[in-house]
């Protein structure tokens, strides 16, 4: 039986205490060093087995804009339903959407999984209290010397704070008041501890409501992939951001961080399309309404700022049709949200990473990724080779739990293409030889029997690809002439 | 489910829009709803070019940014929750705005499920 009403604020908290007293082995309570405006003590989880420690994690928080009721529910939702299927070694289904057992354990054992389900408890107090406002947005600031209560959290995160982009405003009573500085709000700055504290957050999903979205940066312009120069960062450039369509300004991202935001966003898309057959659109933010301070285009802005941080690959997920979605409605839209982000978990890991956990192989990952993120991504072929493997990873890495056998090969064939990497700066640096070029092939076969028609189809493209590498250093292969041109995956 | 629903059609001309305000009026009127500045309704509004689209945040208006439909269209819309002295102030400008629903059909935030039965469901 679904659920029949929302969760109260306080009741979220129980939610929260009982996923941590009742799986201690695997969930962990966090408390916030910030109490909200009103006081009240705000808790976030994580989820992983063994207590986690410095491997990849991801952030979900939820909440933050108070009337949009759905959305901390369903978080707390997908802690319980982690937990419950992790020790009982079962699968979890969202309407027509299965992740089978071998998935939950490899997201719980391979990934650190931060819940932060209510940012904001104040405002969903007041949103569900008799005497408040049901359509209540922003916390409950009284923002001393200012008219109007309240800050909307998410214009209140120090990316382009004080530009006041598009619908970011510095009038206490607008809906989105970016608030009297920077971070000035406790809520805000939970946020920014969790992303400070635990360095290994490589992913954030920030999920409001509504209108069936899943939304990348940049929020403050369109994005462009070939001056790092022209960023936010760059003064020459303020008062020229957030219009669409103009050549004055374009948000720089990478070409590569570009491609992973669109890969990801449409399989998330595709793991919410697969519950109930509701389609969600992918698209940059900008293309909604120009924004500044907001918590997704912060989150990824960081490692810009200060090149010491590693990126934080940070979305918005607008759920739904509504805010307040009547049940049983409701908890079809929970499923939907829940099945999205069990995909988000599995995008943001690194099938290298994965496969190699606990072999030798461990030892080479560095090397590998210097190789990745130095030289793979430069060059036009290699950026393919990278995203056709991201777009796939969650269907790789589900096909590598659920078969021992594939994860040894695809392990043995890792090695020796490592090998070949890492004999890139000797003098006579090694070629991909008919062994590899075979051990490649066959591991292709094997994934075959695991995969769907899109991972087929690039399976395919790869054995089209592989007798070009016969006889190659790892440095020509990737400067290989003759692929096609690097073709960006589309918002579609 | 749909209380009233209407186009107020956009027009430059301050009486014409007068006009349809004061249709509006009747029209809820007629159906029994009490009007006060303090009622509010979930609408769209479609502005006559991107432009006109972005200048809706001069307005402070409380609008659904999630629901902004702007890329490729030459009528941007955008979902909101205004009072009708909003809807009447937009109208005057020039927008149209299509008023769906009054906001307390649409508020679940009496739907409350204890956390024990919340449980007891999910476990289910």
């Amino acid at each position: 039986m679904p659920p029949s009403g929302y969760l109260s604020a306080s009741s979220i908290e129980s939610c929260l205490q009982y996923l941590s007293s009742t799986y201690p082995a695997i969930c962990q309570l966090i408390v916030m060093p910030e109490q909200s405006r009103e006081g009240r003590t705000i808790r976030a989880v994580k989820i992983a087995s063994d207590g986690g420690g410095d491997r990849r994690a991801v952030l979900f928080i939820g909440g933050v804009h108070a009337r949009e009721l759905v959305n901390p529910d369903a978080l707390v939702g997908l802690g319980l339903r982690l937990c419950q299927a992790y020790t009982g070694s079962s699968g979890l289904t969202f309407g027509g959407q299965t992740y089978p057992a071998t998935t939950i354990k490899l997201i719980v054992d391979a990934m650190d999984v931060f819940i932060l389900p209510l940012v904001n408890p104040d405002g969903r107090v007041y949103v569900q209290s008799p005497t408040g406002d049901p359509w209540w947005r922003k916390n409950r600031s009284p923002n001393p010397g200012l008219p109007c209560y309240g800050v909307d959290l998410n214009r209140n995160y120090d990316f382009l704070w004080s530009a006041t982009i598009g619908s970011t405003s510095s009038d206490s009573c607008s809906e989105t008041f970016h608030g009297p500085a920077a971070f000035s709000e406790p809520e805000t700055r939970n946020v920014r501890w969790m992303l400070d504290n635990f360095p290994s957050i490589r992913a954030m999903m920030d999920v409001h409501s509504y209108m069936e979205l899943v939304l990348h940066p940049w929020g403050d312009d369109e994005l462009q992939t070939t001056d790092p120069g022209m960023n936010f960062m760059n003064a020459a450039y303020d008062g020229l951001r957030g219009n669409v369509g103009d050549s004055v300004y374009r948000e720089y991202m990478p070409t590569a961080d570009r491609d992973w935001f669109v890969n990801t966003g449409n399989k998330v898309r595709d793991a919410i399309a697969a519950v109930n057959g509701n389609s969600y659109t992918v698209e940059q933010a900008i293309y909604l309404y120009p924004t500044s301070g907001t918590s997704k285009d912060y989150a990824y802005s960081r490692h810009f700022v200060d090149a010491t941080k590693r990126p934080v690959y940070a979305y918005t997920l607008e759920t739904g049709t509504e805010f307040q979605p009547a049940f049983p409605g409701a908890a079809d839209l929970m499923n939907e949200i829940m099945s999205g982000l069990v995909q988000f978990c599995l995008q943001s890991m690194c099938v290298a990473e994965e496969v190699a956990e606990g072999t030798e192989l461990a030892d080479s990952l560095a090397d590998l990724r210097a190789f990745r993120d130095q030289e793979l991504l430069a060059s036009v072929a290699g950026r393919r080779w990278v995203s056709l493997l991201e777009e796939h990873t969650g269907e790789l890495l589900q096909a590598a739990a659920a078969d021992p056998d594939l994860r040894r090969h695809a392990v043995e064939v890792l090695g020796r293409v490592a090998a070949i990497v890492s004999s890139r700066d000797e003098p006579a640096p090694r070629a991909f030889d008919d062994d590899v070029i075979r051990g490649v092939e066959q591991l292709a076969q094997r994934i075959e029997r695991h995969a769907g028609p899109g991972l087929k189809d690039t399976l395919n493209e790869v054995r089209a690809e592989l007798g070009r590498l016969r006889g190659k250093t790892v440095r020509e292969a990737v400067g290989l002439e003759g692929y096609p041109v690097l073709s960006s995956p589309q918002e579609r | 489910m749909v209380a009233w629903s209407g186009v107020m059609a956009g027009s430059a001309s301050a009486s014409l829009a007068k006009i349809a305000w004061s249709k509006c009026y009747s029209t809820l009127a007629l159906k029994g709803e009490l009007i006060g500045v303090e009622k509010r309704y979930f609408v769209t509004i479609i502005a006559r070019d991107r432009e006109s689209f972005l200048g809706l945040h001069d307005y402070d208006l409380d609008l659904v940014y999630g629901s902004a439909r702007a890329r490729d269209r030459k009528q941007p819309t955008i979902e909101a929750l205004l009072t009708m002295e909003e809807v009447a102030r937009l109208v005057e400008d020039g927008y149209r705005v299509m008023v769906e629903e009054e906001s307390s059909k649409r508020a679940r935030v009496r739907q409350i499920v204890g956390f024990d039965r919340w449980l007891e469901e999910m476990r289910e």
